[in-house]
């Protein structure tokens, strides 16, 4: 399945060519967690990445499903 | 361990031992039990019965990391609570090295009259003639005092706001760099300042009689711990140091929090314009600095000098709660204009804050357009010349919605709420409302919770034990003068453990964890007290009406949380 995953903060220093307009254009396996896309993606445990979709932070076992655009953060804890 | 007791009616200095009900304090935790002790809780804000506290934190001016907060306390003119401002910058570390636990200023200067308070380097302290600076705004001020007094001088300083006793005006504090662009923001103690008759303080920074470590080594052994684990701590380890606080913009918008048209949307238009991740570009390409030290003992750079297209200085640091209240509510997707806002609001003596609220206020009431960035910043002159819209202006939200008599004015006991909307993230709508200090964020945080998974963000359970447990961690964060973004590695066993053996290091105690939460509900139960004397009962701890009806997308949720889940937020 394809999705979309937007990057931000310095997460992106991951993605060499990474583009804010256009994110990343991902093709996974079916029934992906948040988790596991994290892992795809080498985001370390460490660097507490966190997915958020229409709004919602993602819990690690929740699933994608084709098409989703998803934002991608570290974890923040207040500014 | 001693006071500095500065009399401006008679314009007489004592230094006084530490009095033994108040040995061990520092920071909020001095400031407030001080002041609901000592101030009468029904006095005018602006008059002589009221005391103006300055104390740094207990661990100022150690080795320990990020200690140079200090904490400015008084009964605020502006939400008529107790107030604890806090600060960075370097004064907090120069008043450490020279063990001075506070300034307390009483009394009143004859009208009309206006004075410096001068700390040498030996600790000794004197009033002088401030005539010559009447007016001044804060920059030049801090320039000619630098200049005066040489450079390792740190300066505290009130503006033209402040001269103007308007409600919304700060007390600045100079950074390494000698520029006055830390603030004491909240709750118009600027005003309260100037009504002592005071408009700096100008402390050396060489001072070398600091109090004494219980056990020098191993305060050495524990500091360095902790500064560990603030470096191994993602958030204060890498995020901040190259996005700054400007990191939240993007995640807080992605969440729907971010309140944005005074509190009309919880996602801004445009708000990629105006994100850490775009400020950082622009710094960078224009040469400008996005990972600087601002205060002593920092390790963590959050702080930032943002330069205009020419390389030239605009300001430092452009915080995400500027951004939010200069940019968010009032639409300005600019940050060239939000940056020049932050820079004007420093100078004039301003919270950051307060002010964008109230410009976001007016334009919501139809004053002038969201997103009219050469309007706002006419708004900021007309405060700085004091002109009759500018005084209104310059007193903060309340006076706005009034002035319009437009309803939706975002704060609770007069003071604004944050850039995180409580109709989205429910916890904070109990921080906002029952803290001592009003709308505030600094008080009691509720975001890592959500991120973590830990809490449903848009739900009411779990909320106020949150909200409780974030508020009583504050007002011990605030007391130690330890800044509140190296604080959370507190909460990892490494860092937690750490700061517990530097706290026994320093006193010669054995204490164990739960001296920090002891302390928090120590300093909460006091500024409660203060309150509840100067009038104020559970019916003020609401949110305004408009956030339980007015439901903000693009979650389309009000406030959910029930009075009775609000009331019980001090159950302990």
């Amino acid at each position: 399945m394809k999705i979309k995953a937007k990057v931000f903060g310095i997460l992106r220093q991951r993605f060499p060519d990474y583009s804010p307009d256009q994110g990343l254009e991902l093709e996974i396996q079916e029934g992906t967690t948040a988790g596991e896309l994290l892992t795809y993606l080498r985001i370390p445990d460490h660097q507490e990445g966190i997915l958020i979709m229409k709004g919602r932070p993602l819990k690690k076992e929740d699933k994608l499903t084709h098409g989703d655009l998803v934002n991608i953060f570290q974890a923040v804890y207040g500014g | 361990m001693k006071f500095l007791k500065v009399n401006m009616s008679n314009k007489t200095i004592s230094v006084e031992e530490v009095p033994q009900q108040y040995l061990g304090l520092g920071g909020r935790g001095l400031t407030s039990i001080m002041i609901n002790a000592e101030v009468p809780a029904q006095c005018d804000p602006l008059g002589p019965q009221n005391k103006l506290i300055f104390a740094p934190g207990f661990l100022s001016g150690t080795q320990m990391v990020n200690t140079s907060r200090i904490s400015v306390g008084a009964k605020s003119p502006l939400t008529g609570t107790i107030k604890e401002s806090n600060a960075g910058g370097t004064i907090a570390a120069a008043l450490g090295h020279l063990g001075i636990t506070a300034i307390i200023v009483e009394g009143q200067a004859e009208k009309g009259e206006l004075f410096l308070l001068r700390i040498d380097e030996k600790g000794e302290a004197c009033l002088l003639p401030a005539q010559e600076f009447r007016g001044m705004r804060t920059y030049a001020l801090v320039e000619k005092l630098l200049t005066l007094y040489g450079e390792k001088t740190s300066v505290m300083c009130v503006g033209p706001a402040g001269e103007f006793r308007m409600k919304a005006a700060s007390i600045q504090a100079s950074d390494i760099d000698g520029r006055p662009c830390r603030a004491a923001g909240r709750g118009g103690l600027g005003a309260v300042m100037a009504a002592k008759g005071l408009k700096a303080l100008v402390v050396d920074q060489r001072g070398n009689s600091p109090d004494a470590l219980a056990d020098p080594s191993a305060f050495k052994e524990a500091a360095k711990s902790y500064a560990k684990a603030v470096k191994e701590h993602p958030f204060s380890g890498q995020l901040l140091p190259n996005l700054g606080t400007a990191g939240l913009v993007s995640i807080v918008n992605s969440m729907g929090g971010f309140p944005s048209y005074n509190a009309r949307k919880g996602v801004m238009e445009g708000w990629e314009k105006i994100s850490g991740e775009t400020m950082t570009q622009i710094i960078k390409e224009r040469g400008g600095n996005p990972s600087h030290m601002g205060c002593s003992q920092c390790i963590v750079h959050c702080s930032n000098v943002y330069v205009d297209k020419q390389g030239k200085y605009v300001t430092s640091s452009l915080e995400y709660e500027t951004i939010w209240a200069n940019g968010g509510m009032t639409g300005i997707d600019d940050l060239d204009t939000i940056a020049r806002l932050d820079f004007l609001c420093d100078d004039i003596g301003l919270d950051t804050m307060s002010t964008g609220v109230a410009m976001g206020i007016a334009m919501d009431a139809g004053y002038k357009q969201f997103g009219d960035g050469p309007a706002a910043l006419q708004m900021m002159e007309e405060i700085a010349q004091g002109s009759e819209f500018g005084k209104i202006l310059g007193n903060g939200p309340v006076a706005v919605g009034q002035h319009f008599n437009h309803p939706r004015v975002p704060v609770v006991k007069g003071q604004s709420v944050a850039a995180y909307d409580p109709r989205a993230m429910q916890g904070n709508a109990v921080t906002y409302s029952t803290s001592p200090m009003g709308g505030d964020h600094t008080a009691g945080l509720v975001l890592g919770e959500y991120l973590g998974g830990l809490l449903d963000p848009l739900k009411a359970e779990g909320q106020v034990e949150a909200s409780r447990n974030n508020q009583i961690a504050m007002a011990a964060v605030d007391s130690i003068g330890l800044c509140l973004l190296a604080s959370f590695a507190l909460a990892t066993p490494a860092g937690g453990e750490a700061f517990i053996r530097a706290m026994n290091a320093k006193f010669g105690t054995q204490l164990g964890p739960e001296a920090i939460p002891q302390l928090g509900m120590r300093v909460l139960k006091a500024e409660r007290e203060f309150n509840q004397k100067a009038g104020f009962s559970n019916q003020d701890d609401r949110m305004p009406q408009f956030y339980y009806k007015e439901p903000l997308p693009p979650h389309n949720t009000v406030v959910v949380i029930s009075d009775e889940e609000m009331d019980s937020t001090f159950n302990f």
